[in-house]
């Protein structure tokens, strides 16, 4: 059975099972597929230029090491603050009923990087919310990351949404920028695709 | 700083800049003994390790081979460390692939594939010469905007000179009055959507504006995503 986030709004309570935005299920999706001269298709690897060595995808792991070099595992890991200090495990979210009692104004609510995204099917909390846009603090799952989370009302039902705030400056005419002329083009991907053809 | 163009009402561009807003993960990790650690990439194997390699290499004494000799081990490969990787393509084989040709294709929503054909990048169209980002005309009230798109990423737009301050100071007014985004065009028609580097997602691209006193705030936003129903 789904796992519902319940929440308390005005003495009552109400559940709801979070469903993802996928923009896959929206709109549809594109894939890149490589064809080679015989017109099979190909799979993506990487070539490991210092010895030559081809490495399949998946076959290299992004991790944490210490000062030595020595890789630890995630396990072992302690998640810190910038000074040094533990930072504390959240419960998730669905653990927990979600007291909807701090509204946020539309600046307070455009001025995030939505990481998540979650339409809630009940109408009785969407009645209950209205046009009010409630903050709260969200964690999908436990542990030390919580993210910002609004709920918001619109023509197509209620959502959540959930993210990490922004805090834009106002600019007076001295802060005035250089624009920096060797800022190249953002790239996706920071691994180089060498081009076969010309072979 | 990165440059951006952008015109006004009046068809007026200016050269101003933008800057990304991240926000920096506030947690960092560190060993049980308090020392800090570093993000690294290693290896887990290679293509010789491979299930079907091996398979290949061993032909009927594959059990024989797996016993006596680990060849899906490699100690001299196994947690090695790397940095600049090349992406290449391999045939089923893991033999290097060449002539190769890229094709796209797209699936409709259910999962099924609706076309194959050749594949084609979008070209870039943040900062072109000439082809600034146009103020449209077509303005979504605030209220509407953020009950119906996703803003995915936010970006401040920052002035560079006295001149470009008042150029950017006068369309952040008048967003702020009117309470309300301005859909941003792209494009040599200034009717594409936004393309923030070759090869990207296209995006709508929003500015949003506010002031106080002798300061602005305006704000580049980027949507692909609507909010509307999945059930």
């Amino acid at each position: 059975m789904a796992k519902e986030l319940n929440f308390a709004l005005g003495g009552k309570t109400y559940a709801a099972v979070p469903l993802k935005l996928d923009r896959k299920k929206m709109y549809g999706w594109t894939t890149k597929v490589a064809i080679d001269h015989t017109g099979k298709e190909c799979d993506i690897a990487y070539l490991d230029t210092y010895d030559s060595h081809l490495l399949p995808s998946g076959a290299v792991k992004q991790g944490l090491v210490d000062n030595s070099g020595r890789w630890i595992e995630r396990g072992d890991l302690v998640a810190c603050d910038e000074q040094g200090n533990k930072l504390e495990m959240h419960e998730s979210s669905f653990n927990v009923i979600i007291n909807l009692s701090k509204r946020a104004n539309p600046q307070e609510f455009l001025d995030n990087e939505w990481e998540q995204v979650y339409q809630l099917d009940n109408n009785q909390l969407l009645n209950a919310v209205g046009s009010d846009i409630y903050t709260f603090p969200f964690s999908y799952k436990s542990g030390v990351k919580s993210l910002d989370a609004y709920l918001i009302g619109t023509e197509n039902g209620l959502f959540l949404l959930a993210g990490r705030k922004i805090d834009f400056s106002p600019l007076t005419m001295k802060e005035e920028v250089i624009i920096d002329e060797n800022d190249a083009e953002l790239v996706d991907e920071d691994i180089d695709e060498l081009d076969f053809g010309m072979f | 700083m990165r440059r951006i163009y952008l015109s006004n009402e009046k068809k007026r561009d200016a050269e101003v800049a933008f800057d990304k807003t991240t926000c920096r993960s506030t947690v960092y990790y560190r060993t049980s003994e308090g020392e800090s650690t570093t993000q690294e990439r290693r290896i887990k194997w290679t293509a010789q390790e491979d299930v079907d390699a091996i398979a290949q290499r061993a032909g009927d004494n594959l059990l024989q081979q797996l016993i006596e000799n680990d060849p899906e081990v490699n100690i001299e490969q196994v947690g090695k460390k790397v940095e600049g990787l090349k992406k290449v393509y391999v045939t089923k084989n893991h033999d290097i692939a060449y002539s190769i040709s890229l094709q796209q294709q797209v699936f409709d929503n259910k999962g099924t594939l609706i076309e194959t054909r050749p594949e084609s990048s979008m070209a870039g169209n943040l900062a072109i010469e000439g082809f600034p980002l146009r103020w449209t005309g077509k303005l979504v009230p605030r209220e509407k905007a953020m009950r119906s798109l996703v803003f995915k990423r936010s970006y401040q737009i920052h002035h560079v000179n006295g001149l470009t301050y008042d150029f950017l100071y006068d369309m952040a007014r008048k967003l702020d009055e009117a309470n309300s985004l301005m859909l941003l065009g792209a494009g040599e028609k200034g009717n594409q959507p936004l393309v923030m580097a070759t090869g990207g997602s296209p995006y709508r691209a929003f500015l949003e504006g506010r002031v106080f006193d002798d300061s602005y705030i305006l704000i580049m936003r980027i949507t692909n995503l609507e909010m509307k129903s999945v059930s």
